[in-house]
């Protein structure tokens, strides 16, 4: 089975307190490259449905998936959007990190996924965000313009993830078409000196380097982020550097990631 | 859902809910400007934000929720009547000094799975009608019903984010 990890609510506890206290019930922790996410070596009952997971003191993740929010690196002041936020592993990560200030903007398409997301932001004491239930393609409807924006794009998955996972061509050829339509609105509505984040779970070449790679031979107004400088901060995860350079794969024994980080250029 | 801000005899209807629960002081700390109305048809949620969230709404057309639900208004005819949710009373939760009970270990694990709370489990109780159960580090875990007798009713509480909340 996957290996377990519990993110800390800082904006409800601190991270050694609530180590004590789950140590002190049994549950043995072990530290991560980010002083406030244990992974959980051992545990004598359900880790998520203690009272300190419904008090809203942590958050059960993969460790690939806490190292978008930590690309993005949005400061307490920044306009921030999530493009495809459900069920919010990265959104409550990115409000803990503008310590609930700021302006954080979920959008996430699927209603039934957008109440978990609800339920997630409720349970963690999160009130920097502003919900929204709508197709990303469309967000560029309304006139605003962010510092940041993270899009975890819809995927076709992980075998880690999914265990019957058996995408066609054809399904990753329509997640490819539909990343790349979503990377380029987000880049229209970023500001000028804006940075994204785009990730994916999946494995697939098509579905990351070649959007990225994509994107840098059509558009002007944006250039990449190397990332390996990053690289040495996170201890402990195999990582290493993507097909494209200055992009960044996690490999097994986590859970795959693809991580790339552009920049929008001043006119 | 739409949004605006709240008129005064709103405020008004929930400072008197708030007074259940907090002394004079708290009240007049509480940040009342952080609150929000979002509405839909008959549906009334006083939702709390940050300042800064509350300026971007202007932004938006549509949208399906910000910052964290306070509270339901009820409006039927001139009268309105206000409803605490489950994270309003947990904001306020620091502060609650009346209408509250503290309850054991065995309570809580009972309590957080929808149950009642029956007397052997009250550590502590303070006040009737809707009430703010707590465990004994004075951490929030929801919201009973007490009319006086052997048991507190569950009225909500927090294990609803596994068992509704998805
Ligand atoms: C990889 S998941 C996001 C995981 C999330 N960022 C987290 O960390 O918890 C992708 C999400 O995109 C949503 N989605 C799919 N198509 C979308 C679209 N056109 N617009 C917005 N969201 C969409 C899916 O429902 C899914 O919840």
């Amino acid at each position: 089975m996957e290996a377990q990890y519990i993110r800390t609510n800082t904006l409800k506890i601190n991270p050694k307190k609530l180590k004590n206290r789950l140590e002190d019930k049994g549950v043995k922790l072990e530290d991560t490259y980010l002083d406030y996410v244990f992974e959980v070596i051992e545990t004598p009952f359900s880790i998520g449905s203690t009272p300190e997971y419904l008090i809203g003191y942590y958050y059960l993740q993969s460790i690939s998936s806490t190292v978008p929010p930590i690309v993005l690196n949005p400061s307490i002041e920044d306009v921030v959007l999530d493009m495809c936020s459900a069920p919010g592993g990265k959104t409550t990560h990115i409000s803990q990190l503008m310590n609930n200030n700021g302006v954080l903007v979920a959008n996430e398409l699927n209603r039934k996924r957008i109440r978990s997301l609800k339920s997630n932001i409720y349970r963690m004491g999160i009130k920097n965000t502003i919900l929204l239930n709508m197709d990303a393609l469309r967000l560029e409807r309304f006139n605003i313009y962010y510092d940041k924006i993270l899009l975890d794009a819809p995927c076709t998955g992980n075998p880690i993830k999914d265990k019957n996972r058996a995408p066609t061509k054809r399904d990753i050829k329509y997640c490819s078409i539909r990343q790349k339509n979503m990377l380029n609105v987000g880049i229209d509505i970023l500001k000028e000196g804006g940075e994204i984040v785009y990730s994916t779970c999946s494995p697939e070449i098509e579905e990351n380097e070649e959007v990225i790679q994509y994107i840098l031979d059509t558009r002007e107004d944006i250039e990449l982020i190397p990332l390996h400088g990053i690289k040495d901060n996170l201890k402990g995860i195999n990582v290493m550097e993507g097909e494209l350079k200055g992009t960044l794969r996690i490999l097994p024994p986590n859970e795959p990631f693809f991580i790339a980080k552009l920049k929008k250029l001043t006119k | 859902m739409k949004y605006r801000e709240l008129n005064n005899q709103e405020i008004k209807c929930i400072k008197n809910i708030l007074s259940n629960y907090l002394n004079k002081e708290a009240i007049e700390e509480f940040n009342f400007k952080n609150l929000y109305l979002l509405h839909d048809n008959d549906k009334y949620n006083v939702i709390y934000s940050t300042d800064e969230v509350l300026r971007y709404l202007k932004f938006f057309k549509n949208i399906y929720g910000a910052g964290i639900l306070f509270g339901d208004l009820k409006k039927d005819k001139n009268k309105i009547k206000f409803s605490m949710s489950l994270e309003g009373m947990d904001l306020i939760s620091k502060n609650i000094v009346k209408n509250y009970a503290i309850i054991n270990k065995k309570g809580e694990t009972l309590f957080l799975y929808g149950r009642d709370i029956f007397k052997s489990s009250i550590l502590k109780l303070n006040g009737t009608g809707r009430i703010g159960i707590f465990n004994k580090n004075k951490e929030f875990l929801g919201i009973g019903n007490y009319n006086k007798g052997e048991v507190i009713k569950n009225i909500i509480d927090k294990g609803w984010y596994l068992r509704k909340g998805g």
